[in-house]
C-alpha cells in the first residue's frame, strides 16, 4: 500500500467525487472557442507570446503579426481566430476547478521533443472558477535537478535506491513563472501559460501529464488530477563539433547564436546551465567544443566583439554531417596599433545571473565571456547582492582560468556533454576580481569601482553594513593600497533637461553615478569616471567641467553586465596603449597603469582612435608645452564601421529615449542621415570647436585639425555617441588649466547640492568628517573660481 | 472554545500532513503591490496583498504600493499602464521624488469606466534610470468595475 493510500480520508473522496463531477460538467459546457472578453484575453496572449520569444522559441513571425492585427480588431471573431493560431503551439488544454483538480486534454502542438534538450509549449487554461492559484503541469516522473539547499552540488537522487525511478524518469517539466507571466493565474476566463519539457531520451515515449492548482492555504498536489497521456517523438540529438578559428587561423572562443528553421534558439535559453546564460541568446564556444543539436537546418551567427564582422551561415546537420566550421573575420584589430581592450565593470553574480545553486557564476564561466568577446581584460566586480559568495574568487591578481566547467557534477547529472577545450589564444584574456561598492552603506553617494585592490575588506569590517556611509574614506583606503579608483555608470543622477555640452544646469544628484566624485576629485583620490552605459551628455558634462578645473581624471568605458545590460560583456570598453599584449598579472599591471595615466580611448568598439596626437604628443604622456598662446596641430588616424545601410532592427532598438534603452553609446546614433558618414568633433576645453566627417567603412582614415589655444587647455576628439579620446593637455606659459569660471562655479554649486541630497544618509558618527571633506572641496573650487581669467 | 479548536485540529491534521501547506493568506492590510529598488536602482515589483478587484466604474481604486528602497534612490518614482491598455482605464500616480528611506508607501489610483473584466499591466521606473531588463518592473492583474 502506498503512503498516499494510507492517508486517504473521507474528505479526499468527497473532493475527488466533486472534482470528477465538476470537471465533467464543465467539460460538457466547455466549447473549444468559448466566448471570451477580448481585452483581458489579448493582454494575456501578448504575455505568453512574449515569453516564448524570450525563451528562444518564438511563434512564427507571420502568426505573431496576425495576432497583433487581431488584437487591434479585438472582438469575438478575433479571439476565435487567435485561438486557432495558438492551438498549433499548445501542448495541452486545461480546465481548472475550485478544488484544485484540473482536466487535461491534448492541444494541437506537434508532440516533438529533443533528446537532452528543452522545448517550450503553450498551455491553454480555461479558468472557469477565476482562481488566482499557481498552476502546475508535470509529468508522472519529474526528474530532480537540484538539491534545493543552495549548496553547490547536483541534486542527484541516490541511484541505488532510486535506480528504477531514474530509469523511467525520461521527462522533466517546468512551468515558466517569471515575468511577465508571474507565478499564478490571472483569474481570467482563458489565458495561456508556458510549460517547458526536457527529454533525457530519444525515440518514442509516452507519459502522463497531470495538472493541478495550488491556492492559498492548501495545495491539492496529492490528489490525482485528470491528466492525459501523450506520446512524444523525441528527436535524437548529437554532439556537433565546432571548429572556431580566429582571423589569423588560430583556434579561439567566439559568440554563437544558433537558431533552427523556426527561429528557436539552441541550447534553449529557458533552461540553460552554466556556462551558458539564459538571459541572452548567444553561447560561447571554443575551437573543438560541441553543441548538442538534433538533425535539421540551422542558422549560425558568429562574432567575437565589435571588432569582428558578424557572420551568418546556414548549415545542415544530419547524415553524418556533425561539424560546423566557423572562421571569424575582423574589420579592425586595434592591437596592431598597440591598443588592448578591457571592460572594467562586469559581474559574475547579481542582477540577471541566476542565484541557484550558487550566487552567480565562477571565473571558469566568466572567462568564456571575456574570451568570446575578444577582450584582453575583464574586471569582475563583486558587489552587494552576491558579496559573501563572490568575494571568494578575489586573490589580488589577474588570472586566466583554464578551460573547465564550474560544476561538472551538475553537468553530469543532466547528461550534458560539453567538454571545455583550451585554445592557443586563451592566455590573451585575463580576469581581475575586484570590488564595486554597490549595495553598501555609502552607495547613495555613487557607486565606486575599486580596481587593483590588494585587500577587498575595509579595515575592521566583516559585514557590508559596517563599511563607511560616504565614499571618501573608502577611496583613501583603496588608494593607500595602490588601487585605481573611480565611479561607475557616471551619468546616473546627473541628467538635466539640457543635452548640450557643456551645460551649466545643476543635476538632481538623485542617483548613483558621478555624485560624490565632484568632492573626492579635490582630495586626489578619484582616478576615473566610467561611461558608455548611461546618457552621454550626463556622463560627459561633469567630466568636462572637472577637466576645465584642472582635475585630470580619465573616463573609461564599461558595461555593468548583466545589470545595465545583459546583452554581453564589452558593450562599453576601454582601449589602453601598451608596448605588448597583456597576458599575465604583470600585463594587467601595465594595462591598469596605462588606464590611470590616460593612455586610452573608450567607446562601443565600433569606432577607434588608432592614433591621436597634439603637436606629436599622445594622451597620457607629458603635457605639450607652449611658451605662449598659439596654434597646435591635432593629428589622428580614425576607423569606424557602419553597415552601408541602416539595419531596420537597429532603428527600432535605437528609437527609444537614449537614457532608457541600452546601448546608449552606439555608432548608429552618429550616422549622418542615410549616408555612411559619421562626425568627428575636435573638443577644446569641453567645447566642440571644429568638425570633420569620415566615411565609416572600416578603413583607417587620417584626419588633422588646427586649434588656436590662448591659455592652458585640454584637447580631445570624439565621435558622439560612439567613442572618445582622453585629452592631451597643453600647458601655455606653464600655467595650470583654469579655463572656465563657469565650470568651477558649476562644480562648487554641485558640492552644495550633493550635501543637501546626500548628507541625510551619512551616519551621525561620520558626519563631522564628511562636512570637513565637503568644505575642502568648496574651498578648492572657490580658489579655482578666483584663478580663472574668463567666464 | 479551546477544546473545539483542538478537536478541529485533530480532525484536519491528517489532511494537513497530506496536503502541502503553501502559505497563509495575506492580512488585509498587506499592500497589494510590493516594489523593490535594488542597489543598482533597478525597480522590481510583485503582487502582495489583496487587490481591489471589484470597484465602481468611474471611481478610483486605491492600491497601496510599498516601496523598499535598497538603493537610497531619491529620484522620481513613475508608474504607467503598458501593454494592451484599454481606452476606458486610467492610472494616477503622483511621481513625487523618493526620499531615499528604506521603506515608503505610495498610492496608485486606477479608474475603470467600462463595466466588465479588465487586464491591466502597470510598469514602474525611477526617473532617468534604465528599465529592468528582466521585465520585473511590471505587474499585471485583473480588475472589474460595476455601474454605480
Amino acid at each position: 500500500m502506498s503512503a498516499f493510500k494510507a492517508r486517504v480520508t473521507r474528505r479526499h473522496f468527497l473532493a475527488l467525487g466533486g472534482a470528477f463531477t465538476g470537471v465533467h460538467l464543465c467539460h460538457a459546457f466547455e466549447s473549444p472557442i468559448a466566448p471570451v472578453p477580448p481585452q483581458p484575453y489579448f493582454a494575456a496572449v501578448d504575455r505568453a507570446v512574449e515569453v516564448l520569444a524570450r525563451l528562444g522559441a518564438p511563434i512564427r513571425s507571420e502568426d505573431a503579426e496576425q495576432i497583433i492585427t487581431l488584437a487591434r480588431q479585438s472582438d469575438s471573431a478575433a479571439v476565435e481566430a487567435t485561438e486557432k493560431i495558438l492551438d498549433q503551439y499548445t501542448l495541452v488544454r486545461i480546465v481548472t476547478e475550485p478544488d484544485g483538480f484540473a482536466e487535461v486534454t491534448a492541444g494541437g502542438a506537434q508532440k516533438i521533443l529533443v533528446e537532452q534538450g528543452w522545448r517550450p509549449f503553450l498551455v491553454r487554461v480555461s479558468n472557469k472558477s477565476g482562481t488566482n492559484a499557481r498552476l502546475t503541469v508535470e509529468s508522472a516522473f519529474p526528474l530532480v535537478m537540484s538539491s534545493g539547499t543552495g549548496a553547490s552540488r547536483a541534486g542527484v537522487p541516490d541511484t541505488i535506491n532510486m535506480g528504477p525511478y531514474l530509469e523511467e524518469a525520461w521527462l522533466s517539466s517546468s512551468m515558466y513563472e517569471a515575468p511577465p507571466l508571474g507565478p499564478t493565474l490571472s483569474g481570467a476566463a482563458v489565458e495561456y501559460r508556458v510549460v517547458q519539457l526536457y527529454s533525457r531520451n530519444r525515440g518514442e515515449h509516452e507519459t502522463a501529464l497531470n495538472a493541478y492548482t495550488t491556492s492559498e492555504g492548501w495545495a491539492a498536489k496529492e490528489f490525482p488530477g485528470r491528466g492525459t497521456h501523450l506520446t512524444f517523438q523525441c528527436l535524437p540529438s548529437y554532439d556537433v563539433v565546432l571548429s572556431v578559428l580566429d582571423a589569423n587561423g588560430a583556434g579561439c572562443m567566439a559568440s554563437l547564436i544558433i537558431r533552427d528553421d523556426q527561429s528557436r534558439v539552441y541550447p534553449l535559453q529557458g533552461m540553460r546551465l552554466a556556462p551558458d546564460m539564459f538571459f541572452h541568446p548567444q553561447v560561447y564556444r571554443a575551437d573543438g567544443e560541441t553543441v548538442r543539436l538534433p538533425d535539421g537546418q540551422y542558422t549560425i551567427e558568429s562574432k567575437r566583439g565589435p571588432e569582428y564582422l558578424t557572420d551568418i551561415q546556414k548549415v545542415t546537420i544530419g547524415r553524418g554531417q556533425r561539424h560546423i566550421q566557423i572562421h571569424l573575420k575582423r574589420w579592425i584589430d586595434p592591437a596592431n596599433w598597440g591598443w588592448y581592450s578591457g571592460d572594467t565593470h562586469i559581474h559574475a553574480g547579481g542582477c540577471l545571473h541566476y542565484d541557484h545553486p550558487t550566487e552567480g557564476v565562477s571565473p571558469e564561466t566568466m572567462i568564456r565571456h571575456v574570451r568570446g568577446e575578444g577582450l584582453s581584460i575583464g574586471d569582475v566586480l563583486s558587489w552587494g547582492p552576491s558579496w559573501y559568495y563572490q568575494k571568494q574568487f578575489f586573490n589580488g591578481r589577474a588570472i586566466s582560468p583554464a578551460a573547465s566547467l564550474e560544476h561538472p557534477d551538475i553537468q553530469t547529472a543532466v547528461h550534458a556533454s560539453l567538454q571545455p577545450q583550451s585554445t592557443s589564444e586563451d592566455s590573451e584574456s585575463l580576469l581581475r576580481y575586484d570590488v564595486e561598492v554597490s549595495g553598501f552603506p555609502s552607495s547613495v553617494n555613487g557607486h565606486l569601482v575599486l580596481l587593483r585592490l590588494r585587500d577587498q575588506d575595509y579595515p575592521g569590517t566583516k559585514l557590508i553594513q559596517e563599511w563607511p556611509s560616504w565614499n571618501l574614506p573608502i577611496l583613501k583606503w583603496a588608494h593607500a593600497q595602490g588601487a585605481v579608483t573611480g565611479y561607475a555608470h557616471c551619468g546616473n543622477g546627473m541628467i538635466v533637461d539640457a543635452t548640450t555640452l557643456p551645460n551649466y544646469e545643476i543635476p538632481p544628484m538623485d542617483g548613483i553615478g558621478t555624485q560624490e566624485a565632484i568632492v573626492d576629485v579635490t582630495h586626489g583620490v578619484c582616478d576615473f569616471l566610467s561611461g558608455c552605459d548611461t546618457h552621454p551628455a550626463a556622463e560627459l558634462n561633469a567630466w568636462y567641467h572637472m577637466l576645465n578645473c584642472g582635475y585630470r581624471l580619465v573616463m573609461v568605458g564599461e558595461t555593468d553586465y548583466p545589470c545595465i545590460t545583459g546583452e554581453r560583456v564589452g558593450v562599453g570598453r576601454s582601449y589602453v596603449r601598451l608596448d605588448r599584449r597583456p597576458t599575465n598579472d604583470a600585463g594587467y599591471e601595465e594595462w591598469i597603469h596605462g588606464l590611470k595615466e590616460g593612455r586610452l580611448y573608450w567607446g562601443d568598439g565600433r569606432s577607434h582612435f588608432l592614433d591621436f596626437k597634439v603637436n606629436g604628443r599622445p594622451s597620457g604622456e607629458r603635457d605639450v608645452d607652449l611658451n605662449g598662446p598659439g596654434i597646435v596641430k591635432v593629428e589622428a588616424l580614425i576607423a569606424a564601421r557602419l553597415d552601408p545601410e541602416r539595419d531596420p532592427h537597429i532603428d527600432k532598438y535605437l528609437a527609444s529615449p537614449i537614457h532608457v534603452m541600452s546601448p546608449t553609446w552606439h555608432l548608429e546614433r552618429a550616422r549622418i542621415g542615410k549616408t555612411r558618414d559619421v562626425p568627428v568633433d575636435l573638443i577644446v576645453n569641453g567645447v566642440a570647436v571644429d568638425r570633420a566627417t569620415i566615411l565609416a567603412d572600416g578603413t583607417p582614415r587620417p584626419l588633422s585639425f588646427n586649434a588656436n589655444l590662448t591659455r592652458s587647455s585640454w584637447v580631445a576628439l570624439r565621435i558622439l555617441p560612439s567613442s572618445h579620446t582622453q585629452p592631451v593637455f597643453v600647458s601655455v606659459a606653464r600655467k595650470p588649466i583654469r579655463v572656465s569660471k563657469r565650470s568651477a562655479e558649476w562644480c562648487r554649486a554641485c558640492v552644495d547640492k550633493l550635501w543637501e541630497v546626500k548628507s541625510p544618509f551619512i551616519r551621525e558618527s561620520e558626519r563631522h568628517e564628511a562636512m570637513e571633506g565637503y568644505d575642502h572641496a568648496r574651498k578648492m573650487y572657490e580658489a579655482i573660481i578666483e584663478q580663472c581669467e574668463e567666464a | 472554545m479551546y477544546k473545539r479548536a483542538f478537536a478541529i485540529t485533530l480532525v484536519i491534521s491528517p489532511i494537513a500532513s497530506v496536503c502541502q501547506h503553501v502559505h497563509t493568506a495575506p492580512a488585509p492590510t498587506d499592500p497589494p503591490i510590493l516594489l523593490n529598488i535594488n542597489p543598482e536602482a533597478r525597480v522590481s515589483v510583485a503582487l502582495g496583498g489583496v487587490l481591489p478587484r471589484l470597484v465602481a466604474c468611474g471611481q478610483p481604486a486605491v492600491l497601496v504600493v510599498r516601496v523598499q528602497n535598497q538603493g537610497f534612490v531619491t529620484s522620481r518614482l513613475e508608474a504607467e499602464l503598458v501593454g494592451n491598455v484599454p481606452a476606458e482605464a486610467s492610472l494616477d500616480f503622483h511621481p513625487e521624488p523618493l526620499k531615499g528611506w528604506p521603506e515608503e508607501l505610495r498610492e496608485l489610483r486606477i479608474t475603470l469606466l467600462k463595466p466588465g473584466l479588465t487586464d491591466l499591466t502597470v510598469a514602474f521606473r525611477s526617473q532617468n534610470e534604465a528599465g529592468d531588463i528582466g521585465g520585473r518592473d511590471r505587474v499585471h492583474f485583473l480588475m472589474r468595475c460595476f455601474a454605480p
